[in-house]
C-alpha cells in the first residue's frame, strides 16, 4: 500500500500539456479514490500516468515520496483494469487469475488458495475451468477484476471505468464485489468513472477532473457542502443548482430585492467583481411573509418527485427551483416569497468565496 | 439473451447462405459457360489463349503423382519460410501514428511488383546468382562445385515467392493484431514473458486470419509451380476447360478456392464471445 503523489504533473496528450493537474495531488493509502470527469476529461490519461503505462508531459510521481516517473508498471508493482473486459481468451478461469501470481513468483499453494478465494468471492468458482473467451462480456469484466485484485503485494490498483461497459443490472453486483476485494488487499485503490452515482457510492474520497485539470478533491460530504467552482456546484446537484447574480448595494450583497446573509465575507472585497450565489433546490424554503431575505416570486411549474415536488418559479426575470413537501399548498400562478438561506455558497468570478 | 442466441443464429444462417448461393450460381452458370464458351470462338477473333496448344489431359501415372508430391512440397515449403516470417514481421510492425503507415506501404511494395519483375528475377537472376555461387565455391575450394539446376530452379521460385508473398501474411496479421492493443497493455502488466505474450495474446488475435492467409497461399502457391501441370486459378479453370486443357492441379487449386468461399464467410461464427451469463 502506497500514498501516491502528483507533483506538478501535466497529463500527456493534445492540448493537455499547457494544464497542469494540480500542484500537488494526492491518492491515500488504505481509502477508496475515485476520480470523475465526463469522457475526455483525461480520466484514462491520468490512470495511465499513475500506473506508468504513460510518462506525465511535465512533473513526477511518486510513491511513498519515492520518484517512480521513470519506472515500467511492473517495477511500480500496479495492477490494472480497463473498461472493455480485457482477458486471456485461450486460457481458463482460472489461469487467467493465476497468471500474474505466477509470473511473481508465488508458490503453488499461495496461488491455488488466493485464485479459489477471488473466485468465490465473484462467483466465478464452478466456471473456474472454462475457456475466458468463452464467457459473456459480463462475466469477462468479473473475471478482469479478479485479475486485479488477485494479488495481494501489488502497490496500487487501477480501475479504468471497470463498470461502463456493463448492463445496469450487472453493475451493482460488481461493485459489491469489488468492494470486498478492496478489503482483501492492501494496494491503494483508485477508480476512474463517468458516473458520479457510481463515484459516491464506492468513494472515501473523490478527485473531480476537466479537461486535464482537477477541480477539486475531498471526501464526497466536502465536496457537497463546499462545490468549489458553479460548474462543479452543479454537476453535483439533482436537480440543478439554482445559481443566480448578486450585486454590492448599500454595502450589502443583494439578490434582488433579497440581501444575502453571508457571515465573514465583506461585501466591499467583491465590489465591480462576478458574483454569484449558488443555492440548492433542498436549502431554498417558500414562506408565506416577506422578509429582507426573501424573493417575491411567481409559481410557474409543479413536477412531482417521489415524496416531494419540484416547483419552478420565477422572481426577477431569474428561474428558481424549490425542493418542498406535498404538505404545503401551492397553486400555479401564485406568489410566494422564496428565502435565500444564509448556507448560500457564494462565488466570485466562478470560485468559490472563502469565508 | 434468448434474443441474441435468436439474432446469431440468423447471421449464422445468412452466412452459410452466401456461400451456397455462390457454389449453386457457380453450378448452374457452368454447363452454360461451356456450352456458350466454343460458341464464341465462332464468332469472336482469335485470343491469345486459343494460339496455345492445349494441355493434354495428364495420364495419371507415377510421373504425374511425383508432379503433384513436388507441387505439395513446394507449397508447404513456401509456407513453412512465409506464415513464420510473416507473423514476425507483422508482430515488428508499428501501429499507431505515422510510421505504421510508413512501414505497411514499405512492407507492401513487392504485393504491386508486376509479373515481369518477378519473372526476371525468378529466371534470370536466381540462376546467374545460383552460378556465381557456384563459381565462388569452386574457385575458394578448388573443388568443382555443381549445384543442380532443380536446386537453382526450387530457390528461385522459393525465393521470389517469399519475398512477394511473406508481406500479405504480414499485413493479414498485423490487421488481426489492431485487436490487442489492451491485452498488451495488460501482459505487460502481468509480466508476461515475449513466449507467454505470443501464445496467449498475439496467437488468439491472429490465428484466424493467420488461416485465412495460409488457404490463400496454398490456392496460390499451387498456381505459381508450373511442374504439375496448368496449375491456374479458377478463372482460368473455365479457359482451360473451353480449350480442354484442365488438369488434376487446377481441380485441386479450384477446390482450394471454393474452400476459402466458404471459410470466409463462416469465419465469423467462430469468433470468442458466447452466451453463457
Amino acid at each position: 500500500m502506497v500514498r501516491i503523489e502528483l507533483v506538478n504533473v501535466r497529463l500527456p496528450g493534445p492540448g493537455r500539456a499547457d494544464t497542469e493537474l494540480a500542484p500537488r495531488l494526492t491518492f491515500d493509502r488504505g481509502v477508496s479514490n475515485v476520480i470523475v470527469g465526463a469522457k475526455g476529461a483525461g480520466k484514462s490519461a491520468l490512470l495511465d500516468v499513475i500506473a506508468g503505462l504513460r510518462a506525465p508531459a511535465v512533473g513526477n510521481v511518486l510513491f511513498d515520496e519515492c520518484d517512480v516517473t521513470a519506472q515500467s508498471p511492473w517495477r511500480r508493482n500496479v495492477t490494472r483494469m480497463a473498461a472493455n473486459s480485457v482477458v486471456y481468451p485461450r486460457l481458463t478461469v482460472r489461469d487467467n487469475l493465476a497468471l500474474p501470481l505466477r509470473n511473481r513468483g508465488c508458490s503453488t499453494a499461495d496461488i491455488a488458495a488466493r485464485v479459489a478465494e477471488v473466485g468465490d468471492t465473484l462467483g466465478l468458482s464452478a466456471l473456474s475451468a472454462e475457456r475466458a473467451g468463452g464467457l459473456s462480456l459480463a462475466l469477462q469484466q468479473r473475471v478482469a477484476l479478479g485479475r486485479a485484485f488477485v494479488r495481494r503485494d501489488a502497490a496500487a490498483i487501477v480501475l479504468d471505468d471497470p463498470f461502463s461497459t456493463l448492463p445496469l443490472d450487472a453493475r451493482g453486483d460488481l461493485r459489491d464485489a469489488l468492494g470486498e476485494l478492496a478489503h482483501t488487499v492492501r494496494a491503494t485503490v483508485v477508480l476512474a468513472t463517468t458516473e458520479l452515482d457510481e463515484a459516491l457510492s464506492v468513494a472515501d474520497r473523490v478527485v473531480f477532473l476537466d479537461r486535464g485539470r482537477v477541480l477539486q478533491a475531498g471526501t464526497p460530504g466536502e465536496l457537497f457542502a463546499r462545490p468549489r467552482t458553479t460548474e462543479l456546484a452543479g454537476m453535483l446537484s439533482d436537480p440543478a443548482l439554482n445559481v443566480l447574480p448578486c450585486e454590492v448595494r448599500a454595502g450589502a450583497l443583494m439578490v434582488g430585492s433579497a440581501r444575502v446573509v453571508r457571515p465573514g465575507l465583506a461585501p466591499s472585497d467583491v465590489a465591480g467583481r462576478r458574483v454569484e450565489i449558488g443555492v440548492r433546490p433542498d436549502e431554498l424554503r417558500i414562506l408565506t411573509a416577506a422578509r429582507d431575505t426573501t424573493l417575491l416570486a411567481t409559481l410557474e411549474a409543479i413536477e412531482r418527485r417521489g415524496v416531494g415536488r419540484l416547483v419552478t418559479l420565477r422572481a426577477d426575470g431569474w428561474s428558481l427551483r424549490v425542493l418542498c413537501d406535498h404538505r404545503q399548498p401551492l397553486v400555479h400562478g401564485g406568489r410566494y416569497h422564496v428565502e435565500l438561506p444564509g448556507t448560500a455558497r457564494v462565488y466570485v468570478d466562478g470560485e468559490l468565496a472563502d469565508g | 439473451m434468448v434474443e441474441s442466441l435468436r439474432q446469431r443464429r440468423r447471421q449464422a444462417a445468412l452466412l452459410l447462405t452466401l456461400p451456397a448461393v455462390v457454389i449453386v450460381g457457380w453450378l448452374v452458370a457452368w454447363p452454360l459457360l461451356t456450352s456458350l464458351w466454343p460458341l464464341g470462338d465462332l464468332v469472336l477473333p482469335p485470343r491469345a489463349v486459343d494460339a496455345v496448344a492445349p494441355t493434354p489431359s495428364p495420364a495419371f501415372d507415377a510421373a504425374w503423382l511425383t508432379a503433384l508430391l513436388a507441387q505439395l512440397a513446394y507449397s508447404a515449403l513456401v509456407l513453412l519460410i512465409e506464415v513464420p516470417l510473416g507473423v514476425l514481421l507483422a508482430l515488428s510492425l508499428p501501429r499507431r501514428g505515422v510510421l505504421a503507415g510508413l512501414a505497411v506501404a514499405c512492407v507492401a511494395w513487392p504485393l504491386a511488383a508486376p509479373q515481369s519483375i518477378a519473372d526476371w528475377l525468378r529466371l534470370e537472376l536466381m540462376p546467374r546468382a545460383i552460378d556465381a555461387l557456384s563459381g565462388w565455391w569452386t574457385r575458394l575450394s578448388g573443388e568443382p562445385c555443381d549445384l543442380s539446376p532443380l536446386l537453382a530452379q526450387w530457390s528461385g521460385y522459393v525465393l521470389v515467392d517469399v519475398w512477394r508473398f511473406t508481406p500479405f501474411v504480414a499485413l493479414v496479421c498485423a490487421f488481426a493484431l489492431r485487436r490487442d492493443d489492451e491485452l498488451t497493455v495488460a501482459a505487460g502488466i502481468d509480466g508476461l514473458s515475449g513466449w507467454q505474450r505470443m501464445r496467449h495474446v498475439h496467437w488468439p488475435c491472429m490465428r484466424g486470419a493467420c488461416g485465412f492467409a495460409v488457404v490463400i497461399r496454398l490456392v496460390d502457391s499451387f498456381a505459381a509451380w508450373p511442374h504439375a501441370g496448368s496449375t491456374v486459378s479458377l478463372a482460368a479453370w473455365v479457359r482451360d476447360r473451353g480449350s480442354g486443357g484442365l488438369s488434376a492441379t487446377t481441380a485441386v487449386a479450384t477446390v482450394l478456392t471454393l474452400l476459402v468461399l466458404v471459410l470466409i464467410p463462416a469465419w465469423p461464427l467462430r469468433a470468442p464471445s458466447g452466451g453463457r451469463r
